[in-house]
């Protein structure tokens, strides 16, 4: 292997003519030089900017859709946070044998009972949206005194004033059975008639209403003596 | 500025949006580039346009450079390639052992034309230079390519070994013989035109 020095000896020596003609003899015009260095730089600094933009964004998507894809994004988590309720119902659970023959006399005993009662808090419905029947806020007043006359004529006159209806259930007729008296008056007086009733027969046992935003409420009106 | 950077350096600068880089590139390369360019082509004109191609290009070929050689040793292959892809299209597509038939229908012999300064050019420099220069096509391939990485790419001796994939010896050995075949083509022309001056 010749070392470095002979090497140089090469270069320098009897052929330093033919090593300098090699190094310096392709000499390129200055105007040359100076045109194509013009043209390259605007050529660099034209793709040095593409590069720069490229490393800003992501994946090579422009700015403005990254951004629109994150506010998006954030809109769909709020929209979803919101309705959660809707697209995450809870699963029905497996029932047993008993617990279906109880549902079963449950759903016989709603049927026999007026038709708008269906979702009261005994029905045990439950559900997102309203069945066609459910119309009615329901509310059960129980008193353990029997229906006197004079309840009877206060109970008109407590309807006439909500701008409601009385009626009797029709059952219960003789003495020492429980009498139903059915009162259906607007929702928005509810709490009114419920103090008139505090107020003229006394206090009651009052179950809590089904919220259904309907117009009409209908409460029953039970005389059970003891 | 970035004159003690490395090639490597300013190509990252450049890749990071500064366009600083490149033009100490341009001034390191733009002389490499066009001496291979010219000792292949062997015209001004051919040579400019190659080397112009080159430079306009290298900004968009850099994402080809992945960094795992040299970036001296890929952009001359690079420029290889283009100065190849040159000297192929503006080959005429005749055989050169092929005579022409002139409008009379006689065949005559072709006239190859020879751009390369004769023997008695020799007397200046530059004349020598151009001389040399038109040798280069009688090297064999091996030394030749030792000549252009060596003289016109200015690159160390170990690094035309890793370009070449051969021993640092072999380099050196392949580089002598091959200015020691210069200097014989040189000087057997010397002696033609003396003797033809007796």
């Amino acid at each position: 292997m010749r070392s470095d020095e002979q090497m140089e000896a090469i270069e320098t020596g009897e052929d330093s003519a033919i090593v300098r003609a090699l190094r310096t003899g392709a000499t390129p015009a200055p105007e040359f030089r100076a045109r194509l260095k013009q043209s390259f730089l605007s050529e660099a600094e034209s793709d040095a900017r593409r590069r720069k933009a490229y490393r800003l964004s992501i994946l090579g998507l422009p700015r403005f859709y990254i951004n629109l894809a994150v506010v998006g994004a954030a809109a769909a988590l709020i929209l979803m946070a919101f309705t959660y309720s809707v697209w995450f119902r809870p699963a029905r659970t497996l029932e047993t044998a008993e617990e279906q023959r109880q549902s079963v006399a449950m759903t016989e005993r709603a049927d026999s009972e007026p038709h708008n009662a269906l979702l009261s808090p005994r029905s045990g419905a439950r559900g997102f949206a309203p069945d066609a029947g459910d119309t009615a806020d329901t509310v059960y007043v129980e008193y353990s005194t029997p229906l006197a006359d004079e309840v009877q004529g206060a109970l008109e006159l407590i309807a006439a004033e909500a701008g409601g209806i009385v009626e009797s259930a029709g059952a219960g007729d003789s003495a020492g059975e429980a009498q139903t008296v059915v009162l259906t008056v607007p929702s928005d007086v509810l709490d009114h008639v419920l103090g008139r009733l505090d107020e003229v027969i006394g206090t009651a046992k009052v179950s809590q209403p089904v919220h259904l935003n309907s117009e009409q409420v209908t409460v029953y009106i039970t005389f059970s003596p003891d | 500025m970035h004159s003690d950077a490395s090639d490597e350096q300013l190509i990252q600068l450049h890749l990071s949006g500064d366009p600083r880089g490149m033009e100490a590139i341009y001034e390191r390369y733009f002389d490499r580039i066009y001496r291979l360019a010219y000792s292949k082509l062997r015209s001004t004109q051919d040579a400019e346009d190659v080397t112009s191609a080159i430079f306009l290009k290298l900004c968009r070929s850099l994402d080809s450079f992945r960094g795992e050689a040299k970036f001296s040793t890929w952009i001359y292959t690079v420029a290889n390639n283009a100065v190849m892809d040159s000297i192929r299209r503006r080959r005429p597509n005749v055989s050169l052992d092929a005579d022409l038939r002139v409008d009379g229908g006689d065949w005559v012999p072709r006239e190859i034309e020879d751009n390369a300064p004769g023997p008695e050019d020799h007397v200046a420099d530059a004349d020598l230079a151009r001389y040399v220069y038109s040798k280069l096509d009688a090297l064999p391939p091996g030394q030749r390519s030792v000549i252009e990485l060596r003289y016109f790419m200015e690159l160390s001796y170990q690094q035309i070994a890793d370009q070449l994939g051969v021993e640092l010896g072999t380099v050196k050995s392949r580089l002598n013989r091959a200015i020691a075949a210069l200097r014989s083509l040189v000087s057997t022309e010397e002696e033609v035109k003396a003797s033809a001056f007796r």
